[in-house]
């Protein structure tokens, strides 16, 4: 680290880039860094395209158009697929941020995973200790970590009273790329106000109502939620990243529980924390997933599930026929609209959902 | 006319899983395998042509418990518990190569698997669908070079009823702590299997398996010491087919065998050629990643193009010598010493260093569609390569689709890109 960057640490709130949402920030957010996640470029990604392979996930690509253009000086990958391990290598080779490191991810939830999870957030406290000259305390993770719940309580709040999925998506968006939970809240606070008879559950106005789950990694755009919206379906949950799957901390998070903790313990239960939220495809509860999406169909009355995963995410793609298999006997029928994280094709991408939203 | 050979393939792809089952057809291969008819140009590869037959007959018919793993899982955990090692991965290679791979790919496609996924998963995938393949007692694998296996061999385990262990490999291969905990994954997943195939003393399976290994090692290091040679005739397009002995032998004395007469081989080969004062003419072709498998004339365009192919990614030796007192560590040092275990700067490191010691006159980097790790990493490679003076040529293909085949445009690539190299 440049000595200017050094001695400004802490004052600064200088950008710590991330992309999975296995990422714990709540360590980045604890060496007074300002834990942002990157959305990527609108596109086109020409550049980004002439060094990653294009059949390359359009999110890792889209990131590296963005970080070409604007990176921050800290960046933080893991291993969650070897699209981010590629977006990882070109980060380092062709932008050369400050400070980048890949954050070892298992698969499983089991004891012997946490242990693995908390020794690779470790390594990732030396690599920050070292670059930044600054010591993380167990008081300084704390905060961190009540200030997430702040963020996921918040969240919560939010999608119980918001008014459409595309205000979910953006609030969500919103505590990613800021994380900052005074913000958040001020937000909630100062938009409008739903009544009772607003709220978003299965109450009786919406019994006739053609309810989807949406489920995925990220959706850039809102074009794909507008669009079911607009073509008569009313989205009841957002199983994606960088929606539901962000949330991390449950509300009866025990914070005196946390405040007895020394950092060891600390990392134990963060390490634990993450591993135990709702699975993406890629670990190794993959059934866990399903079942939630069944017990989310059910609680929530909805008579269909849209997948609208990433272009080539390999895990999503293993796990369709695993899905359909899942939901076709539930009689619960399944869309699969696979994005290109731009979602331009509108008119197609309408055509089908109308189509589907009509079978309902 | 049908002639003999479109004949054979005609009825390879009708074969049934039931045939692949029934003791006449391996009956039928093993004679063909004594037959004059089996002339194989190079005599190691009767070794490893007898060591398959053996293995996949006795996989077929289930005489020992058939554990399913991916290239880096290490073949010796697997012999040294009595289980025989089967390769879906290598399996797609050969089903390419006989023609009958569509058909599988096919099968997996109707069952909404999408065709962006890379084909020697899917093309596995397929034929287990159709019950074609070897039935699994369990399956392994390494979560490295990619995830694409852990993700199939998931699916896999489900459509069998069988368990998945995935060993998960660490990005980072030079902390202690990662090597340790890579090494109890591998300690415990050798034990699972010995606990399937009854073996009760494991400790001396193991210890025999790591010795053949490292012997095996050893005459590997001496191919690899004469194919540094101008005057080596070994063409590269076929010794990419060797990655089968290196993914699934090491750990038998086939493997031990086959490396030893294939360095013999190589030398009295090259011997005679030393004294004909023949050096092989034209350029010298470092070939990253794989090879398009099915049948095509790739290889013909290649040496009519005066290229020869001296040195194969994917096919040499990567690893140390193994410690027989620390086998587990050992194997983990093993697994975490392939170039594409970790980051691309490792795999970039290591092209250039082969570059070198093989004094290439150029690069071509087969950019198998469906395959993330090694296409997301080719211009950075290429870019490293060109450091040194070494140009690139990234080809987009396919190893098993032959539907994806776009040979003319090949050609032409190759023909501009070959042209353009001088000769060191």
């Amino acid at each position: 680290m440049n000595s200017g960057l050094k001695e400004n640490f802490g004052q600064s709130g200088i950008r710590a880039g991330w992309f999975c949402a296995y990422t714990p920030v709540e360590i980045v957010e604890a060496f007074g860094l300002k834990p942002e996640r990157i959305f990527g470029s609108p596109g086109p990604w020409e550049k980004a395209d002439g060094i990653l392979y294009t059949n390359l996930c359009p999110y890792v690509r889209s990131c590296l158009e963005e970080g070409l253009a604007d990176s921050p000086p800290f960046v933080i990958f893991t291993t969650c697929c070897d699209h981010l391990r590629r977006l990882r290598d070109a980060w380092d080779y062709y932008i050369k941020p400050e400070f980048s490191y890949i954050l070892d991810l298992p698969r499983g939830k089991d004891e012997s995973s946490i242990q693995y999870f908390a020794n690779s957030i470790k390594g990732l406290i030396s690599s920050l200790e070292e670059k930044t000259g600054c010591e993380l305390s167990a008081e300084k993770l704390r905060t961190a970590i009540v200030k997430r719940l702040e963020v996921d309580m918040a969240l919560e709040k939010a999608c119980k009273t918001a008014s459409s999925a595309q205000e979910i998506l953006r609030l969500y968006q919103l505590a990613q790329k800021s994380f900052a939970a005074s913000e958040l809240c001020q937000l909630l606070e100062n938009r409008e106000t739903y009544t009772e008879e607003d709220k978003r559950d299965a109450s009786d106005s919406f019994a006739h109502e053609k309810k989807v789950i949406v489920s995925g990694n990220l959706l850039r755009s809102e074009v794909i939620p507008s669009l079911i919206e607009e073509c008569g379906g009313t989205i009841v949950h957002l199983d994606l990243c960088s929606a539901s799957r962000f949330s991390l901390w449950r509300s009866d998070t025990n914070s005196r529980e946390i405040d007895s903790l020394g950092l060891e313990s600390l990392l134990h239960l963060i390490a634990r924390t993450y591993l135990s939220k709702t699975p993406c495809p890629r670990m190794s509860n993959r059934s866990e997933r399903h079942e939630l999406i069944v017990d989310l169909a059910r609680t929530h009355n909805a008579s269909g599930v849209i997948l609208s995963p990433l272009m080539f995410c390999d895990s999503f793609l293993y796990d369709i026929p695993l899905l359909l298999k899942k939901l076709e006997p539930l009689g619960i029928p399944l869309l699969v609209l696979e994005s290109d994280y731009r979602d331009e094709n509108v008119g197609g991408i309408r055509t089908r959902v109308e189509a589907f939203v009509e079978m309902l | 006319m049908m002639g003999i050979a479109d004949y054979l393939i005609q009825q390879l792809k009708e074969i049934s899983p039931k045939t692949m089952r029934s003791s006449a057809l391996w009956k039928a291969v093993a004679a063909f395998y004594r037959s004059p008819l089996n002339r194989p140009s190079l005599k190691a590869d009767k070794v490893s042509m007898s060591y398959f037959i053996e293995a996949t007959r006795d996989a077929y018919i289930s005489r020992k418990p058939v554990v399913w793993a991916n290239l880096l899982v290490p073949s010796e955990i697997i012999h040294a518990s009595g289980a025989i090692p089967f390769y879906p991965e290598l399996a797609s290679a050969v089903m390419a190569g006989a023609g009958i791979s569509v058909r599988f790919l096919e099968a997996s496609e109707e069952n909404s698997f999408s065709r962006d996924l890379c084909s020697f998963h899917r093309a596995a995938i397929g034929a287990a669908i159709q019950d074609f393949l070897p039935r699994p007692h369990m399956m392994i694998t390494c979560s490295r070079p990619c995830e694409g296996a852990v993700l199939s061999f998931s699916v896999l385990a489900e459509l069998y009823g069988v368990p998945h262990y995935s060993i998960e490999v660490p990005e980072n291969n030079a902390l202690q702590e990662n090597i340790e905990y890579l090494s109890r994954q591998i300690e415990e997943v050798t034990r699972i299997i010995a606990l399937i195939t009854g073996n009760s003393n494991l400790k001396d399976g193991i210890k025999q398996a790591i010795r053949l290994s490292n012997e095996a090692r050893k005459n590997i290091l001496e191919v690899e010491e004469t194919r540094k040679e101008k005057s080596c005739p070994l063409d590269g397009w076929d010794a990419i087919g060797h990655i089968a002995v290196l993914a699934s032998m090491p750990g038998t004395p086939a493997c031990v065998k086959f490396y030893r007469l294939l360095a013999e081989e190589l030398k009295e080969m090259k011997n005679i050629l030393d004294s004909q004062n023949k050096d092989s003419l034209g350029s010298r072709i470092l070939w990253m990643h794989l090879k398009p498998f099915y049948p095509n004339s790739l290889a013909d365009s290649l040496r009519s193009l005066g290229a020869k192919i001296v040195c194969e990614e994917y096919n040499r030796c990567y690893w140390d010598e193994l410690d027989t007192k620390e086998p587990f560590p050992s194997l983990a040092k093993k697994i975490l010493s392939h170039p594409s275990a970790g980051p691309a700067k490792n795999r970039a490191r290591e092209m250039v260093r082969l570059a070198k010691e093989y004094s290439v006159d150029g690069a071509v980097h087969w950019n198998h569609k469906g395959c993330r790790q090694a296409s997301g990493s080719a211009l950075l490679i290429k870019d490293e390569l060109s450091k040194i003076g070494v140009r690139t040529l990234i080809l987009d293909g396919e190893c098993v689709d032959s539907r994806e085949k776009t040979e003319g445009q090949i050609r032409t690539r190759l023909e501009a890109f070959l042209e353009t190299l001088e000769i060191k």
